[in-house]
């Protein structure tokens, strides 16, 4: 049986909107990379399906690209396209 | 990292900015103030809110800023983004730019605020008049080039 382990996500702007929360605790399986469980959550949070593909990712504070390897207790912040200014 | 220097849910004022800026060897100074309008899209808008990653969003202004510097060396640089709840006519963001001469300050500040739009996580939720209250569409943030990746 494969270990799980547990990322903590965070969404912001318009993500939490359709995420219907603002964190979320997500088990996957150990090897998981960052794609893998945006794919998960997608399946999890069909609402967000639309939006995911435009979202950047913060990996425990850093802006990162989607095939890195997750680790437990990783803190990854969901971005969605920015509008500031 | 001191994220208030580049974010504040505070009303945003210029004159600390123009002070920090003070250099009399340039003789051009600009000054942009994006401010809340009344409408968008043909729709009347009441209000705005701005959410902002605290700490990526005070990095990436502090990265605009320092890759000005870098790129013009002789020249002062301020941006600072408000966030949290806005009225119509509020100040939202705040760029101050000194030069030597107003060419270059101008094109400056222009591709600073450009840099805000695109590549600081920072998001816009406008409150209508006649409609439900929504959050504007953006632009991607893509990762820098030498980020911190495995």
């Amino acid at each position: 049986m494969t270990e799980g382990i547990t990322i903590q996500l965070t969404f912001y702007g318009p993500s939490a909107a359709l995420a219907g929360q603002r964190t979320l605790g997500l088990e996957v399986p150990a090897g998981t990379t960052l794609e893998g469980l945006l794919s998960v959550l997608g399946e999890q949070r069909p609402a967000l399906a639309t939006i995911l593909p435009r979202c950047a990712t913060a990996l425990n504070g850093s802006i990162v690209r989607a095939e890195r390897l997750l680790t437990d207790g990783d803190r990854l912040d969901l971005l969605p396209p920015v509008s500031g200014g | 990292m001191e994220i208030d220097r580049w974010l504040t849910d505070q009303p945003l004022l210029l004159e600390p900015l123009l002070a920090e800026t003070e250099d009399v060897s340039c003789g051009a100074l600009v000054v942009f103030a994006g401010t809340v309008r009344d409408q968008q899209g043909g729709a009347a808008v009441t209000a705005l809110t701005y959410e902002a990653h605290d700490t990526l969003a005070a990095a990436a202004i502090a990265a605009i800023e320092a890759r000005t510097l870098a790129a013009h060396p002789h020249l002062r640089i301020r941006v600072r983004h408000r966030t949290g709840a806005l009225a119509l006519g509020d100040t939202a963001v705040l760029v101050v730019v000194r030069a030597p001469h107003r060419r270059e300050a101008f094109a400056v500040a222009e591709a600073a605020l450009e840099a805000v739009k695109a590549e600081v996580p920072i998001w816009k939720f406008e409150h209508y008049q006649e409609a439900a209250s929504s959050w504007l569409d953006g632009t991607p943030l893509t990762p820098a080039p030498r980020a911190n990746d495995a």
